[in-house]
Order: C-alpha cells, then sequence, then structure tokens
C-alpha cells in the first residue's frame, strides 16, 4: 500500500491510441523519489539515442514528486521531462499551479506520452477514465483561450496543460502553459506541438495517504511557520514577488544590460517598487503560503488593459534593461504575448535584446525586421516582434529558431550571442557573478539559473558570504546546489521553499508521509539528487553533449564589464569546470567513471 | 440548558475577504484532513475556492445564512440547525436538492460517498481559518 505516492502510472501511445495503468516500482521511487528522477530514469532507459526531438519517438514525462499535492507548504510542483529541441540534450521544466497535485489526485504519480496523433487531439484524464479526444475546435487558440474554453466545456476544477500557436507552428521557444503558469525554457511546447497534443487535461476525485499523520502535521506545522518568519519568504516575496530581487542585482552590478553589453542604463532602471505599482493581487501555487506570484495590470497609456500572472523578476530583465527598456507597461503586454502564444519569456527577451544589438550595429536593417525600428528602449518594436516571433511571420519564423541560429546566419553576429548550449541566458551577468559563470557553464539545459544559483552564498548568506568576485569554492556550491536543487525538483516542493528550509527540515517531512525510512536521511537524500544529475550527465553525454559545451561564450572572457561596480570583470570558466568534474568524480572531459556510477547505484555503463 | 436562538448561533460562522485570497487552497487541504484523518487532498473539503483568473476567486462555505435554503428544500427533512448545518446520513437520500438550492453555492458533495458535504466548523477548531495565510476567511 503506497503513502505520499498514488502507486500508478499512466502511459498513453498517442500513434496506437493504447492507455495503460502500470505499477510503480519500490526500487525506482526509493532511489529517484520523483519529479527530476521519475523523468530521467524514463527517458534513459526508453529513448533511443540520438532521436529527434520532434519525432514520435521522443518522450514527455509529467510526473509528480512525493510530497505534491500534500499540505507541505509550496509542494505543488510538476515536473515535465523531454528532449529539448532547442537544445537537443537533456529538458526538464518545473512549473507550479494546480495540475501536479490534480494528477496524484486522479491516481498517477506520473504521466508518460509516445506517440504522435495524426490531428490534434487533448488528452483527458478523469480517474480511471481516460481518453484521447479530438480537439479540432481548440487547434488554433492561444493558451488562455485554450484554458478558459477548456474550463466552460468541463469545468472550473478540470487542470489544464496546454499549447498555444507557437508550440503548434514547433517553436523551439514554446513553453507549456499550465494554469496561467509555465513549463518554461527548452521548447517543450514544440514536442507537444509535434505530437499534436493540444492540451493535457486532469480530474482526480482522490487523495493520498499518510504514513505517519501527526508527525507530518507536525513538520508541516513546523515548516510552514519557518517560511513565515523568514524574511524572504515571509515579508519580501510576498510583497514583491520575485522582482524583490531587482534592486540588490542593480547595485551589485550582477544585472545584465543591453545585451549583456553593460551592467547599467542611462535613465534609472526599473525596481521592485516600479513593478510593485502594478500589482493587483496575490496568486500562489496549489498548497504555497510563499504567494510570490502576482497579477499585474496596466491602467493607463498605449498598452492599457495588459495583464499577467507576474511580471516575474526574470522578464522585467529580459524585456527591460536587456532591452534597454525602462517601461513596466511594456514588459506586462510582452509577458503577456508570450504566455498566450506560449513562449518562454527569458529565451524570447534574451532573443529581442540581441536582434535590437544587432540593428542598432547596422547588422540588420529595416529590410531584415519587417519595418521595425529595433533601437533600443523601443517598447512598440519589442512588442510588435514578440508576434512576429509568437506567430512564426516573416521575419519572426528565423528568429524564432534562437539566438545561437541566428548568431550563425546573421553576417558579423557570430560571438554577440549569449547563450550556452542553445539556450539562451537568464538575467545574470557571469562576469559579475563567478559562480553563476561556472553554474550556466555545467547547468544540464543548458543556460539556466535553476540548476544552481550560488549568488545566494556569494553575497545573500548573512554569516560567510563568499563573494563575487574570486573564484574560490564556487565549484564546490555549484555542485551541492546541483544536488540539492535536483532533489528538490524530484520532490515536488518549490525551490523558493527550499531557499528558506533546511534539508534536515524537509526530510522528515519526506518520511513521515510516505514511510519510507531511507528517506528520513537527508544525506541519503542528497545523494538521489547527485545520483540523477549523473544519470542526466549520461543522457546529455550519449546525444553527444562534449566537455567543449561546458563553458561561456567568448565574449564574456575578452570583453570586460564597461561600467558599474563590476567595471572591468571577465570571467574564464575552464579550471573551475576541470575542478567540477573533479569534485563531481568525473574523468578530465566530463564523464562520469565507474567508479562514481557504482558508488551511487545507478546500474548504467559508463558513456 | 438554554436553546441558542438561531442569530446567537450564526455568529460563529466566518468573514469572508474575497480580494486576499491567494488561491492557494490551504483552507481546503486542512478542510479535508480534519474530516478524513490521514488524507492529503482538497477533494472531500466543505469549502470550496472557485478560480476566475485573472480576477479574484470566489470562497463558497456554509455562510450560515437567514433564508436556511437547505433546511427547507430537504425533501427527507434530513438537514437541521445545530450551531451549524448538520446532515442526517440516514434520512438522506442523496437527492443533492440542498446542493442546488444553497444560494451561495456553499454545499459541496463527497467523490465516494455522494452526501453532502457542509460546513461543521470542524467542531469549533475552524481549520480553514487558522490554515488561512492571508486572513481571507476568519471567525466573525
Amino acid at each position: 500500500m503506497w503513502k505520499g505516492y498514488a502507486g500508478k502510472i499512466l502511459e498513453v501511445d498517442l500513434s496506437s491510441g493504447t492507455i495503460e495503468r502500470v505499477d510503480l516500482d519500490r526500487e525506482t521511487a526509493e532511489k529517484y523519489i520523483g519529479g527530476k528522477g521519475f523523468g530521467i530514469h524514463t527517458l534513459f532507459h526508453r529513448l533511443p539515442a540520438g532521436c529527434d526531438p520532434l519525432s514520435p519517438e521522443n518522450l514527455l514525462v509529467f510526473a509528480t514528486g512525493p510530497l505534491t499535492g500534500s499540505a507541505a507548504p509550496a509542494s505543488g510542483r510538476l515536473e515535465l521531462c523531454t528532449k529539448s529541441p532547442a537544445t537537443g540534450l537533456w529538458l526538464d521544466s518545473n512549473a507550479g499551479g494546480s495540475l501536479g497535485p490534480e494528477l496524484k489526485y486522479a491516481g498517477y504519480d506520473a504521466l508518460i506520452i509516445s506517440g504522435a496523433a495524426e490531428s490534434p487531439v487533448l488528452l483527458l484524464i478523469e480517474d480511471e477514465r481516460v481518453a484521447i479526444v479530438e480537439a479540432d475546435t481548440y487547434w488554433g487558440l492561444d493558451t488562455i483561450a485554450t484554458h478558459k474554453k477548456i474550463k466552460k466545456d468541463y469545468s472550473v476544477d478540470h487542470r489544464v496543460a496546454c499549447i498555444g500557436q507557437s508550440g503548434e507552428l514547433l517553436s523551439p521557444l514554446a513553453n507549456v502553459q499550465t494554469e496561467y503558469r509555465s513549463f518554461g525554457r527548452g521548447g517543450a511546447g514544440a514536442v507537444l506541438g509535434a505530437k499534436k497534443l493540444k492540451a493535457v487535461v486532469v480530474h482526480g476525485s482522490g487523495g493520498i495517504k499518510t504514513a505517519d499523520s501527526d508527525e507530518f502535521s507536525r513538520m508541516v506545522r513546523e515548516s510552514t511557520n519557518e517560511l513565515a518568519n523568514s524574511p524572504d519568504t515571509g515579508a519580501a516575496k510576498p510583497e514583491f514577488g520575485t522582482n524583490v530581487i531587482l534592486s540588490l542585482m542593480d547595485h551589485t552590478g550582477i544585472h545584465p544590460t543591453m545585451n549583456f553589453h553593460r551592467s547599467t542604463l542611462d535613465e534609472r532602471p526599473i525596481d521592485e517598487h516600479d513593478v510593485r505599482t502594478y500589482y493587483k493581487r496575490h496568486r500562489a501555487c496549489f498548497s504555497c503560503t510563499i504567494r510570490c506570484s502576482k497579477v499585474a495590470r496596466v491602467e493607463e497609456g498605449p498598452f492599457k488593459g495588459a495583464y499577467t500572472e507576474g511580471p516575474e523578476y526574470e522578464t522585467v530583465w529580459s524585456f527591460g534593461s536587456h532591452c534597454g527598456n525602462t517601461d513596466v507597461a511594456v514588459i506586462i503586454e510582452a509577458e503577456h504575448l508570450c504566455d498566450a502564444y506560449g513562449l518562454d519569456g527569458i529565451s524570447v527577451g534574451n532573443l529581442v535584446g540581441f536582434l535590437i544589438d544587432c540593428y542598432e550595429r547596422g547588422l540588420l536593417t529595416t529590410a531584415d525586421t519587417g519595418g521595425l525600428e529595433l533601437t533600443w528602449g523601443n517598447g512598440e518594436a519589442m512588442v510588435a516582434a514578440v508576434k512576429l516571433i509568437g506567430e512564426r511571420k516573416g521575419p519572426g519564423l528565423d528568429w524564432s529558431k534562437g539566438v545561437q541560429y541566428l548568431e550563425s546566419t546573421i553576417d558579423g553576429a557570430n560571438g554577440l550571442g549569449a547563450q550556452v548550449k542553445g539556450l539562451e541566458l537568464p538575467a545574470y551577468d557571469p562576469r559579475a557573478s563567478k559562480g553563476m559563470a561556472l553554474a550556466y557553464a555545467t547547468s544540464d539545459r543548458g543556460g539556466c539559473h535553476l540548476r544552481s544559483w550560488p549568488i545566494g552564498e556569494e553575497i545573500m548568506n548573512m554569516t560567510n558570504p563568499l563573494g563575487l568576485h574570486t573564484t574560490e569554492f564556487k565549484p564546490e556550491v555549484v555542485k551541492n546546489q546541483q544536488d540539492l536543487f535536483c532533489l528538490v525538483n524530484c520532490s515536488g516542493l518549490c525551490l523558493f521553499a527550499a531557499f528558506t528550509l533546511s534539508l534536515e527540515q524537509i526530510a522528515p517531512l519526506f518520511a513521515s508521509l510516505t514511510g519510507i525510512e531511507s528517506f528520513a536521511d537527508a544525506q541519503q537524500l542528497l545523494e538521489a539528487g547527485e545520483r540523477v544529475n549523473n544519470l542526466v550527465r549520461l543522457f546529455n553525454l550519449r546525444e553527444g553533449l562534449t566537455a567543449e559545451q561546458d563553458s561561456l561564450p567568448a565574449r564574456f572572457t575578452s570583453e570586460p564589464l564597461p561600467d558599474g561596480p563590476r567595471k572591468g570583470a571577465t570571467v574564464e570558466v575552464g579550471e573551475m569546470v576541470q575542478t567540477y568534474y573533479k569534485l563531481r568524480g568525473w574523468t578530465d572531459d566530463g564523464r562520469p567513471t565507474r567508479e562514481v556510477l557504482d558508488r551511487l547505484d545507478i546500474g548504467a555503463e559508463p558513456v | 440548558m438554554a436553546v441558542k436562538t438561531f442569530q446567537q448561533t450564526r455568529k460563529t460562522m466566518f468573514k469572508i475577504k474575497r480580494s486576499s485570497c491567494t488561491y492557494c487552497r490551504l483552507c481546503m487541504l486542512a478542510c479535508t484532513a480534519a474530516h478524513e484523518p490521514g488524507l492529503q487532498s482538497v477533494k472531500m473539503a466543505r469549502i470550496h475556492i472557485e478560480d476566475d483568473w485573472p480576477e479574484v476567486s470566489g470562497i463558497e462555505v456554509c455562510v450560515a445564512c437567514k433564508e436556511q435554503l437547505c433546511i427547507m428544500t430537504c425533501p427527507e427533512e434530513a438537514l437541521a440547525w445545530r450551531d451549524h448545518i448538520v446532515l442526517d446520513q440516514a434520512k438522506c437520500t442523496k437527492c443533492h436538492e440542498c446542493v442546488d438550492a444553497c444560494p451561495y453555492r456553499g454545499i459541496m458533495v463527497h467523490p465516494e460517498s455522494d452526501y453532502p458535504l457542509i460546513c461543521d466548523t470542524c467542531g469549533g477548531r475552524f481549520s480553514c481559518v487558522n490554515t488561512c495565510p492571508t486572513g481571507a476567511i476568519a471567525r466573525r
């Protein structure tokens, strides 16, 4: 009898229409926890090496963690794992909202989708009843209209994950929207689009059993109090959302400006107080006390009426100082469009900044941009560019192939892009933060800030900050954070909770909910995170990843930051990457050795 | 013991501030846990948060209204007021007329047993009020 877990995995093949319910394997649950762990365990063992991400062979794994759907604070997260159309490597996207808990209540820990339908379909899951339903009337709708229509056609309590036009058009920038939140980065939306899967709709009516109810309730109370008493999760994030770090990043020179060419703007940059004036109300994911999400609305000006759940820190950067823009209304409109088309706000914003950079250098002219004057801070042109990218119209078709592609096709643009392994970088300048440089270089899904976030240890650790300028201890911090964050992405918890709670506080939640004794040991949980990271590494190596790709664009070594508090800073990651490999027990070319694989009981041959 | 009048007892029910609701559904989790010990779910809750993104959510729960249409509508006289609405399961035929009659949509249905679910204040412990992180639901 499963506790914490639902105990079943749902497998749907869209080509043949077969639907199977498979028992969850206890050993897999203990070793891989859930979420990202279930995703890599499935993809590593079942995905043929070198398969085209947009072919029917590619798999989509929606996986919950043991804590998903429970009363543990900030535990409503769901992982979506697949092979990325943007990078050709591993992709896992994590989203909050409500779909994960609903999948558990419907009786499934994970949903594995294979094959491809011939015409648009949606997958309807209502407890035992699972059906592949024709979805012609939904195809072509944006994600917000799709959500509203599904909720009208089924019920408001049916939970949705869907794609917009960008996913249907197989854009590698496409994400999957769930309950107005995003499975971002890496183009998972295009994988759904290639499978002609418009939406996954779930309604459950059950629940999850608890192994030790009293102990679990006690630990939930303790962790909830801890979150409420923290200045971060109890005050700053509820008030300002993720934008709370805007000023900090500006004052420390980490905030990249104008396509990573500067770290300051001539005008006063947007700070968290500016963004807050647009907030209408707070929103929270399932079971979350932090409520970092906001609903913002523009009340006046050319973008009057624009609204979004957000804007998040990352999009405030990507459509803000990255594009030389200081108008919050433009950001809200751009983020709304990204959500509606089903686009990744970080990648698209980064891309628009890159296009502006090219235009300002004369590498692009109005003849190439469909008449758009892409100058720094031109809000109207930015919004128009997002529309072209979302609809893949005119120049937008080429643009939507991403920064890496454009670097090789726009004359003279080579080296101007800010991307790692084909994924556009987020809102931290790797020259300013040496830890972030290593985090980008070694992230398993390309340029990403959510595999590790060493800035926390560099400047926000009050007792012993490591500092931004040095490379000392950064490999240690990055490795440990990667294993911890990976575990969090396996568990169903939100990273924001894990920034405040210690692993020693999280472990008893696992153990008392599931009754699995090994989960009570924080070190064993961390080892599970390490196990998952190593298996992901094997997957990436099998897909052709080389150690040369564990690096940053050359401009971050050759072009010093010209201004701001970190003026003159450059970064060279080679040495840190080698130290990181050593700490992981990998070879000089970044391959996990047999010793490491045996120690972690991975049961796979070195690649 | 003196019998409390309806006007006295209804003061023990809720004060609702919809604009503060973040749609976290911790109240629904707490309500389910209070009535189904050891179960992590929102599906057996006697309070329901109706999402209307991007607008404010609706908080649907028994508000101890004066009209008491549920009691008046029930053809089996299975409902009564004793500090809160009480269901006599022996009399209930699961016709759900009370569910349809409630103008506040404050009556849910148990997904397994099919009986109507009406707020019983958790025996005065008010689990939803205790767990709400923003004070969107409070005691009157």
